[in-house]
């Protein structure tokens, strides 16, 4: 009951922000660069002229291929850092103007609370990233060649559940730091730690929930995935979960207070 | 109707090497109206925070009914010192948001709402942005959303310590209506606004309780008679000669008078009064004058020449 209340909350706030639209239009900006970016690349060179001489050899490129980078380069990239610009003051904006406190001495559990920030923001983003998605992938379809819908389906499901642990993160950071500076700055200097780990080839990748966005990627580019999918899944649910109960004990624990 | 207490047991709270807060015990019951005074910097909001429940004891526990604060939230509402509201929602979609924490119905919010918003001189108010709003309408906006779903409690941290006098005595006025059916602990500095609403005091200086007493107790067992002196001109030089003085026991100055708490003062305002005249003071008058509220704080909370006429 008060998560609902919390949740309607946050999702007015998003439309008196106007994240409601600025998010979904910044997604489909960033789910069309790379189709669109391919596919006119070649005019926009020849439109910019002084190219004589210079031979640009381009290799065409399937739909299931653009859309591997756009989860690879683009949504992973960009994307990492518009998510964590737009929600690093999740809880930090209301433990500064004091509204956590008013809203904590209203019968309303530290649980409560946390997990109607977690869910609005995650549905919010699932929802702007599809949308941005699935502009690519009409995009790609048109451009290039035609998406096997079921694979970009089962690819874009992988970097959700990413996305799943990044917003955990983000909130964990927006819950304990005390600056937004440093929360955007801790939360992608992990985010991107995490993803660096995943080009080494070391054993711990087996659990790191970075390596969901590759496997998105492989999925698409394969049509398969690597046997550690499912332990990166229940990685990424496990230390999920660990960052939320971090909030949530931090809240509980009353080490929010800015100030006394 | 069952007798609710906030009771409190030897709270203390410590913030790194400093202790706010020091064993401090106090018992709240449904019709007190408490006025929690002390200087800044004694305590005053620390406490009004572990009430509420949004900070945690370093030790002692904080009770209602028996029960820890986290399952009687429902019986608190809570003004902080200078309320923030989400800016982009009106005055009515603040109270339901808040009504709704509080486990309201629908119902009940379409009932109250218009009821408190009145009772807070906001009727006509409802559909109004807080972002438009003043800082004593936003202080008004806070009192209602702390009484809407009327707890039997209503703590405030300084509420009228950051208005304009007419904000001041427009939020007094609302008080006074509020505590006729709720408990109200309010903190401030300023004893003449504590001395308006509250019947009891609970005076703080460092974290520490140094007086819990009713208005009544506290003029029968504290205040004592002192020494008026009228003057004009410099006091400097009998202000050296009167720290000597071992019956005297406060000195407060406030403009061209002079109250002294004196030992045995029959017996001693022949020496004192002697000495002004050996100082060359121009005296005016004196007289023999029982101390006030406000006298029996600086001397309690030891204030005296130093930032005297501060509170």
């Amino acid at each position: 009951m008060q998560t609902m209340v919390l949740f309607k909350k946050e999702f007015q706030q998003y439309q008196k922000e106007m994240k409601l639209i600025w998010l979904p239009i910044l997604c489909i900006f960033i789910g069309l660069s790379q189709p669109i970016m391919l596919h006119f690349l070649p005019d926009i060179l020849a439109s910019m002229g002084g190219s004589e001489g210079l031979v640009i050899q381009t290799t065409t490129q399937t739909g299931n291929e653009v859309l591997a980078n756009v989860i690879g380069a683009q949504f992973d990239q960009l994307g990492l850092i518009v998510i964590v610009m737009t929600f690093m003051g999740l809880v930090l904006a209301e433990k500064e103007n004091g509204m956590l406190d008013f809203i904590l001495t209203r019968p309303v559990s530290a649980t409560s609370y946390i997990a109607s920030k977690w869910l609005a923001s995650f549905s919010f983003l699932i929802v702007s990233l599809l949308i941005g998605f699935m502009a690519s992938v009409y995009y790609t379809d048109i451009y290039f060649s035609a998406v096997d819908l079921g694979l970009a389906l089962s690819a874009i499901l992988c970097y959700l559940l990413w996305i799943g642990f990044v917003m955990c993160l983000v909130l964990m950071c927006s819950t304990l730091l005390n600056s937004q500076g440093v929360v955007a700055l801790v939360s992608l200097a992990v985010a991107f730690l995490l993803k660096v780990l995943t080009g080494l080839h070391l054993p711990i990748n087996r659990f790191n929930p970075a390596s969901l966005s590759t496997q998105a990627a492989n999925k698409l580019l394969t049509g398969e995935t690597s046997t550690d999918l499912i332990w990166q899944v229940m990685a990424t649910f496990v230390l999920s979960f660990v960052l939320i109960y971090v909030s949530i004990k931090w809240i509980q624990k009353k080490n929010y207070q800015l100030k006394s | 109707m069952t007798l609710m207490k906030i009771e409190l047991k030897q709270v203390s709270k410590s913030y790194q090497q400093k202790e706010a807060v020091k064993h401090f015990s106090l018992s709240i019951a449904p019709n007190d109206c408490i006025g929690l005074i002390g200087p800044n910097g004694a305590g005053k909001t620390s406490l009004i925070k572990m009430i509420v429940g949004v900070l945690e004891p370093t030790s002692g526990t904080i009770l209602i009914d028996g029960e820890v604060i986290e399952k009687r939230k429902d019986t608190i509402g809570y003004l902080p010192q200078t309320p923030q509201f989400f800016s982009w929602m009106t005055a009515e979609e603040t109270l339901s948001f808040m009504g709704q924490l509080s486990h309201m119905t629908p119902a009940e919010l379409v009932r109250e709402i218009p009821l408190v918003l009145e009772k807070v001189g906001l009727k006509g108010e409802e559909k109004t942005k807080i972002e438009n709003f003043s800082g004593g309408m936003k202080q008004r906006l806070g009192i209602a959303q702390a009484i809407l779903h009327h707890p039997k409690f209503l703590v405030m941290d300084e509420p009228v310590s950051a208005l304009d006098p007419i904000g001041r005595r427009e939020v007094l006025d609302i008080l006074t209506e509020i505590k006729k059916e709720t408990a109200i602990i309010f903190s401030t500095h300023i004893l003449s606004d504590a001395n308006e609403i509250c019947e009891r005091f609970c005076f703080m200086k460092q974290g520490e309780k140094i007086l819990d007493q009713t208005v009544d107790e506290m003029l029968e067992n504290e205040a004592s008679d002192q020494l008026v002196i009228t003057y004009k001109g410099a006091i400097d030089l009998f202000l050296k000669e009167l720290k000597k003085e071992q019956a005297v026991k406060n000195i407060v100055v406030r403009g061209h008078q002079l109250m002294l708490t004196v030992e045995n003062l029959e017996q001693n305002k022949i020496p004192i009064l002697q000495q002004l005249i050996a100082c060359q003071v121009d005296l005016l008058s004196y007289s023999i004058q029982r101390e006030d509220l406000e006298e029996i704080f600086f001397k309690k909370v030891g204030v005296s020449l130093a930032n005297n006429g501060a509170f």
